[in-house]
Parts: C-alpha cells; sequence; structure tokens
C-alpha cells in the first residue's frame, strides 16, 4: 500500500502543462480576476447603501457576475501550469521560470505592501480620528483586497506579462 | 556598484538544427521548458554557468564555440571565407 504523504509528494512533482495560452486570453483571466473584487465590493456597497427593492436586484446581480468573474478567473489562473508558478514547487520549475516567479513575487511585494499600509491607514482614522465611521463592509472589503493581492498577485503578474509563444516555438 | 550584463549571443538554434532536433527534444535532453530554449535562441534569456555548460556538454563543442559577447559572423563567411575578388 502506497504512503498518502509519499502519493501526495509525487501529486506535487506531477510534470507542469505548457499550455498556457495566449496573452489575450491571460489577461483576460487577469481583468476578471480583479474585475471581480470591484463587481464584489459594488454589491456590498448597493446592498448596504440602497435600501431598496431595486438595490437588492443590483446587488445580487453584482455579486452574482463577482462570484462567477472570481471563479472563472481563479480556476483558470491558479491551474497547474507555469503561470501558477509561485504555488507550484521549485522542483517542476527550471531556471528560466524560477526567475520570472522571483521576479513576479518581488514585483507584488509594493502593491501588496501599499495596499496593507491603506488599510492600516483606514484602521487608524476610524480609531483615533473620526471614531464611528468604521465600517463593517469596507473592513470586509479590504480584507478580501489584502487576501485577494497576496494569493493571485504574482501569478497574474507572470500571466499578464509572458509573451505569446504561438508562432515562436512550432519549431 | 553592479554592471549591466550586455547581451550574450549564441549558436544554439543553428546547433539545433544541424542535429535535426525539435525544441522539444533539445528540452528534455537537457531538462528544461521547450518554451525556455526559444528564450535562449532569441538571446531573450541568459543561461546560468550550469545550464551553458550542460548545452555545451549535449552539443560536444566548447561554451566559446555556443556563447559570445559579440555576434557571431555567418557561418558561410566562417566556412569559405571572403570570396569577393579584389
Amino acid at each position: 500500500m502506497i504512503d498518502p504523504s509519499a502519493r501526495f509528494n509525487k501529486l506535487l512533482e506531477a510534470p507542469v502543462s505548457d499550455d498556457i495560452g495566449s496573452r489575450i486570453s491571460r489577461r483576460r483571466k487577469v481583468a476578471a480576476l480583479f474585475g471581480s473584487y470591484f463587481l464584489i465590493c459594488g454589491a456590498t456597497a448597493a446592498r448596504t447603501l440602497l435600501d431598496s427593492p431595486s438595490g437588492g436586484i443590483i446587488a445580487t446581480v453584482l455579486m452574482l457576475a463577482g462570484v462567477g468573474a472570481a471563479a472563472y478567473g481563479f480556476i483558470s489562473l491558479m491551474g497547474r501550469t507555469f503561470i501558477n508558478a509561485p504555488n507550484l514547487r521549485e522542483s517542476v520549475l527550471d531556471e528560466r521560470q524560477r526567475q520570472r516567479r522571483n521576479d513576479a513575487i518581488q514585483r507584488s511585494f509594493p502593491v501588496i505592501g501599499m495596499f496593507s499600509a491603506l488599510c492600516l491607514l483606514y484602521a487608524m482614522v476610524t480609531d483615533t480620528m473620526v471614531p464611528g465611521w468604521r465600517n463593517a463592509t469596507v473592513v470586509e472589503a479590504l480584507f478580501w483586497g489584502v487576501f485577494l493581492l497576496c494569493v493571485s498577485l504574482p501569478s497574474a503578474i507572470i500571466a499578464w506579462t509572458e509573451p505569446d509563444q504561438q508562432g515562436l516555438d512550432e519549431a | 556598484m553592479a554592471q549591466t550584463p550586455g547581451p550574450l549571443y549564441n549558436r544554439i538554434a543553428v546547433l539545433r538544427t544541424e542535429r535535426g532536433l525539435t525544441r522539444h527534444a533539445l528540452a528534455a535532453a537537457l531538462g528544461i521548458n521547450y518554451q525556455t530554449v526559444g528564450y535562449l535562441e532569441r538571446g531573450e534569456y541568459n543561461p546560468s554557468l550550469e545550464l551553458a555548460f550542460r548545452i555545451a556538454e549535449y552539443v560536444g563543442l566548447p561554451i566559446d564555440a555556443i556563447f559570445s559577447r559579440t555576434p557571431f559572423p555567418p557561418m558561410s563567411t566562417e566556412l569559405y571565407g571572403s570570396r569577393r575578388e579584389p
């Protein structure tokens, strides 16, 4: 009987697919993933601010569109391809891919840092300067933003910047 | 102060074609992704010293016959020289 941890390790070491799609399709997925953030924020704002049946309909439509776009972006970008290099094992990547992954992670840090600083600023301002302004919806949206950036920004950078291979690698 | 590396020219495409290899075959032999072979051939990626040695060992040539800091002259010039009459 195969040891479950050995089986799991074998799964993590499985070869990575070369099919990363065209640049346009990858950029569409990145746009869907980050666009979903604004759709979900819009849905939450509509639910909170619009106190009418039409507000509820708008919120539901926006939420469904946001969740759909998020699922599409996540599932297609977080597959077992080089695009998802930040979440793959070192041993399944070659040296150029490892270099691209490191570059993407390094480029993500300032963005994640700035967004986290924005969250901290919001917490500080609503804590000391204008107490009572803190809104649970805004806090949720900010945390969701940090989560989204941490989980997907390096992969999104690779997906966005990796050149089109079609026509170049057919030899 | 760090120096910006200049371009590194290579003959990987010519050597691969001479040997009748596809990018996939060369990549499998070198243990890299086939797209990386494309990047190397187009000069868009400079290999590590370790990979450069692996390529040299695989094609059976010294490293300086494959990589150079200056552009390689065309093969025809190297083989036949300049035959233009004065």
